[in-house]
């Protein structure tokens, strides 16, 4: 298993480079860490020189009209000769098909890749890798794994995404009150249902609003077995303070099976005003009412 | 212009049998495994083997949604379901799973494979795509707007279907999870709680910002794309799709009827004038049981066309009874009562031949011959003298 962390900054690329095997960048087509291309010209040389790998985020959905400028983005992408395409929408792995990139391309579909069948599906079609969904539990991601020759990659640490909608939710809201607010990659806001708990991050930009889990996805024990098992092992560094990153990168460079329980719970008594979760791994949700 | 299908949904025998009756072109129903929409009253494969008949004969077509996102586990099964709904002669599945859609074609089934909208198809790349992985029919997103669709529609040679009326995720279809983590109910395997359409706190820095009188909803209008049709069926659009398995059969005569009266009058004539559409406007509000709105047909959605006081749908009484028979020398037709109505009430029929034709004082008698003022026992048969001709399956309703 690679170990491949978000990168929110280029400035943050050497500090974290010691401990992770690659990085995965936001990009036009992204929603969030946005880096502008001269900044990804910075990263991919920055990243040779280092041995990383490098990745970039497509994870929008992509507008008709915005096509032409996937082509150019896409075409911008091979120059780099980025590692992989980690992408939301279709229409990037049919463009990369155009260009011959089909190898690259990484399936990230969010909720989606829940089953064998579609996994292999994609990976048949010559993709490099899909990203399992998070609503699973750790048995059926190994057995997904398994079934797909370990073609596989995998959320272990971060706020989970939970749901992408082209809708503006906050400006709207606020207009409605006659109270305007440019509210716009606001990174320090959360919302919280009116009979919950549950404190969730949520983001809004160009591209619509996104909603995150109240928890961060916390996986140490569970990363071990899977680490023969899937590619890349995906640490997500949005909206994680860059102390907590630190210490769980250098967490997953010492990681072993005699550790990774005592390491999980210093890193929890150490951010114990942090909640952290197992999410679904070991709880199955209902099909039905 | 070329014929457009109208395609409606039906929770159940009745209510497809009432869409067919109504207009639609063909009817979109879920099985009792596979599907979306778990709280609807599923079809068993009886029942959809006795609609593929009731169909065919009335050049109607029948899809069966096996759209839920799978899970290894959902996956036991399939390939013999698949195989039935085959024998049975349903026209199309609609399915999220490309690895269905493989599945589907290597058994050589004759049945067409739709997508989903679960896949958020919103652009000519990911349509085109679709169709070299078999596709025989693309649900697009509902995020797409007129000038998009044309602009799609003009690019591919696959069969585009578009979501014209009905209720609206606030998320990108399959890509909101809210539910699972609110409730442990599956969104996308047919358990959707609706958590969007709850009221939330918004806080910056742990500071409440949002009205706490007026608290955020991600809650949608229902969406009515009326003003759309003649465009539609102008770009070559191959289906209009009617959003609701979880409707009444009133709702879905009414929606179906309007629909099907506009796009007919839209062959005719090439277009419909601001008055007309007003009209339609009104027969279609006469269904709602929430406000709605034209969603993304004219662009991203403003404050306007979101529901931020109202939490879910409220429900319209004006629906009282339904016709099972008529005896045209008494003049009597036998009703099923479905909502409170009185002999002062002014009411009206309509139904496939009929169109809003009014009944005033209204006489009723119960099955025992006694003259009744207040029908007010749902389900309860009556009699009533109605001066005109009406027909098994019509409607009454308050006018």
């Amino acid at each position: 298993m690679n170990l491949l962390c978000t990168l929110s900054s280029k400035d943050r690329l050497d500090t974290i480079f010691p401990y992770v095997d690659g990085v995965i960048c936001g990009s036009y087509f992204s929603d969030r860490h946005y880096h502008s291309l001269s900044d990804m010209q910075y990263i991919a040389k920055r990243c040779k020189a280092l041995s990383l790998d490098f990745y970039v985020l497509m994870d929008t959905m992509v507008k008709e009209e915005d096509i032409p400028l996937l082509y150019e983005y896409l075409y911008f992408l091979k120059d780099l000769d980025v590692d992989g395409i980690y992408f939301a929408d279709l229409a990037v792995l049919e463009a990369g098909i155009e260009l011959g990139i089909e190898k690259k391309m990484i399936y990230e579909s969010d909720t989606l890749m829940t089953n064998s069948l579609d996994a292999s599906f994609f990976l048949k079609k010559g993709l490099k890798s899909v990203v399992l969904a998070k609503e699973i539990t750790l048995d059926e991601m190994m057995k997904i794994a398994d079934n797909t020759k370990h073609r596989v990659d995998v959320h272990l640490f971060g706020y989970q995404k939970m749901s992408s909608s082209k809708r503006h939710f906050l400006t709207n809201y606020f207009n409605h009150l006659a109270s305007p607010k440019d509210l716009k990659d606001n990174m320090n806001l959360r919302i919280i249902e009116e009979t919950r708990n549950y404190s969730m991050p949520i983001l809004e930009n160009e591209y619509g609003t996104k909603i995150y889990s109240d928890y961060i996805l916390c996986m140490y024990e569970e990363s071990l077995l899977l680490a023969d098992k899937i590619n890349n092992g995906i640490i997500d560094d949005l909206f994680i303070d860059f102390d907590i990153l630190m210490t769980v990168l250098k967490d997953y460079r010492k990681l072993n099976k005699d550790n990774a329980t005592k390491l999980e719970e210093e890193l929890k008594s150490k951010y114990h005003d942090v909640t952290f979760d197992k999410g679904y791994l070991y709880q199955k949700t209902n099909i039905t009412k | 212009m070329k014929k457009i299908e109208l395609l409606a949904p039906a929770k159940d025998l009745h209510k497809a049998k009432i869409a067919i009756l109504y207009g639609a072109d063909a009817v979109y129903v879920g099985g009792k495994q596979f599907s979306l929409r778990s709280r609807a009253s599923n079809f068993d494969l009886a029942d959809i083997e006795e609609l593929v008949e009731f169909a065919h004969k009335r050049n109607a077509k029948v899809y069966v949604t096996v759209n839920i996102v799978f899970h290894d586990e959902d996956l036991y099964g399939i390939k013999e379901y698949l195989q039935k709904l085959d024998d049975m002669g349903i026209d199309a599945i609609i399915v999220e799973s490309l690895g269905i859609v493989t599945i589907s074609k290597k058994m050589n089934l004759k049945f067409e494979c739709h997508i989903s909208t679960q896949l958020s198809s919103l652009n000519s790349l990911t349509c085109e795509l679709l169709k070299s992985y078999k596709a025989d029919r693309v649900v697009l997103g509902r995020e797409v707007s007129m000038k998009e669709i044309e602009m799609i529609a003009s690019k591919v040679d696959v069969p585009l279907e578009v979501f014209i009326h009905g209720g609206m995720c606030s998320n990108y279809s399959g890509r909101c999870t809210l539910s699972n983590r609110m409730t442990l109910r599956d969104a996308n395997r047919g358990g959707c709680a609706q958590s969007c359409r709850w009221k939330y706190h918004i806080y910056e820095n742990g500071e409440l910002i949002s009205d706490r009188s007026c608290p955020l909803s991600m809650s949608s209008k229902d969406l009515r794309a009326s003003s759309y049709i003649a465009d539609l069926i102008k770009a070559n659009v191959a289906s209009l799709k009617i959003e609701g398995r979880m409707k009444s059969d009133y709702y879905i005569a009414q929606v179906v009827k309007t629909y099907r009266k506009m796009i007919d009058e839209i062959m005719d004539k090439g277009n419909l004038d601001d008055d007309r559409i007003a009209y339609y406007d009104n027969e279609l509000s006469k269904a709602e049981n929430r406000p709605s709105d034209d969603g993304f047909f004219a662009g991203d959605p403003d404050e306007s066309k979101h529901l931020y006081g109202i939490n879910g749908a409220g429900v319209t009484h004006d629906y009282v009874a339904y016709v099972k028979a008529y005896d045209e020398d008494k003049k009597l037709a036998l009703v099923e009562v479905k909502n409170k109505f009185a002999i002062h009430d002014k009411l009206e029929v309509f139904g496939p031949n009929i169109d809003n034709e009014v009944i005033e004082n209204v006489l009723m008698l119960n099955e025992e011959w006694d003259l009744v003022e207040v029908a007010n026992k749902p389900t309860e048969l009556l009699y009533i003298h109605i001066p005109f001709k009406v027909s098994e399956h019509d409607m009454i309703r308050k006018a």
